[in-house]
């Protein structure tokens, strides 16, 4: 519902958007006050129900792997969610200025996104971190590890392990941290064992490296690494590896990670 | 383990082929030469199956009968050598290599004692096949 002037002036408001989008289930996400419970829709205050408000991957018949806009609008004077494909801007509308809203239509205000699986699912894993709250999001930390052992005679780049992918949606503009570790030997002394962050298909970063001293002796490699996500895009972290000559053996590879907030 | 012996098995059919395994299932092989064919499962169970073998001293004693015994005294009472590759056996403390040369001179000795038949019986138990 809408508040009229004096209950404004009444909640003593902090800033606008006191709510935060939060997954429940493969198929349902929820709209929850958050440090209050106000949304600016069109330029007017609404109140978030103290239940929040529930969406569903059925709804909307969410389809395979795409990125999904969540709006909140007003339905009868109650606050509502849809989920759009429809890219999101900033308003600069008077009385709604700095509210992000639907492109074209500054009567849907954006409370999140998420990026559906194969089956048109909610994810939201260690390893796939795939839903995200535009207001009182705390970004989000991602990790994945995999003792199997991997091994390669290939001198070019080649994708150690997809077992161990992590896939993370993040905003345009917002920064990252990962690190890339993992156990490196050769079938012999001397030869080199590359190492290197693997992300969305190609190398990210500075490679690592080690020589065997002998046949069989490990050194634990990690490579730190950090960027921006350009665009709302999920982005796929991996690792890599190559060898200068001989077998170049891979163990425990493991990638942790998080965002940093945009 | 089989990891390490799939990627063996694959370096002693392909020689310096380039090529990425991950796990231990052979079906995951992902094939980069351009110069060698990618050897088929079966080409890669079958090298598997004659790379070489450890075999442990305690493992290969536990199979020797008290037949077998009577006729490797009689053997190395007169045979100074002989006397000594068996003292040699019974100290040795880690698995052996069934390709290594030394292990190779005893199984033959031993079979030259004890015949083929019980040397077959033995190298069945114990999974192996010695090669000369």
């Amino acid at each position: 519902m809408a508040l009229n002037v004096l209950a404004l002036a009444q909640t003593r408001l902090g800033p606008i958007g006191q709510c935060q989008l939060i997954y429940i289930s493969a198929t349902q996400l929820k709209l929850i006050p958050r440090d209050g419970n106000l949304i600016k829709i069109g330029g007017q205050l609404y109140q978030i129900p103290a239940a929040g408000i529930t969406i569903t991957n059925a709804s909307f018949g969410a389809a395979a792997n795409s990125r999904i806009y969540f709006y909140a609008s007003v339905s009868g004077g109650e606050v509502v969610l849809g989920a759009y494909t429809t890219a999101h801007t900033t308003d600069t509308t008077a009385g709604n200025v700095g509210t992000e809203i639907m492109s074209g239509d500054n009567t849907k205000s954006l409370v999140g996104m998420a990026y559906s699986n194969a089956s048109g699912q909610f994810e939201n894993s260690a390893t796939r971190r795939l839903v995200r709250s535009w207001y009182n999001d705390p970004g989000v930390q991602f990790f994945n590890s995999v003792a199997s052992s991997v091994s390669t005679t290939n001198t070019a780049w080649t994708e150690l392990d997809a077992a161990l992918r992590i896939q993370a949606l993040g905003w345009a503009g917002e920064q990252f941290d990962v690190e890339f570790t993992c156990m490196c030997s050769n079938s012999g002394a001397g030869n080199t064992t590359y190492l290197m962050g693997w992300v969305d298909g190609g190398g990210f970063g500075q490679y690592g490296f080690m020589h065997a001293a002998a046949n069989g002796y490990y050194t634990t490699i990690s490579l730190p690494a950090g960027s921006i996500f350009g665009t709302d895009v999920v982005r796929t972290f991996s690792l890599a590896g190559q060898v200068g000559g001989g077998t170049g053996y891979f163990s425990n590879k493991m990638i942790s990670g998080a965002t940093l907030g945009r | 383990m089989i990891h390490y012996d799939l990627v063996q098995a694959i370096e002693l059919i392909r020689p310096g082929a380039k090529f990425t395994l991950r796990g231990d299932d052979v079906s995951s092989l992902e094939w980069h030469d351009g110069n060698q064919t990618r050897p088929t499962d079966d080409e890669i169970l079958s090298a598997l199956q004659s790379l070489p073998k450890l075999v442990s001293p305690q493992d290969l004693m536990a199979q020797i009968t008290e037949d077998d015994a009577a006729l490797i005294q009689a053997y190395i009472a007169d045979k100074p050598k002989a006397w000594l590759l068996w003292c040699a056996f019974n100290t040795q403390k880690d698995a052996m290599l069934t390709t290594n040369e030394r292990f190779k001179a005893g199984w033959f000795t031993l079979q030259a004692i004890i015949g083929d038949t019980r040397m077959s019986q033995i190298a069945q138990s114990l999974g192996i096949t010695v090669n000369p």
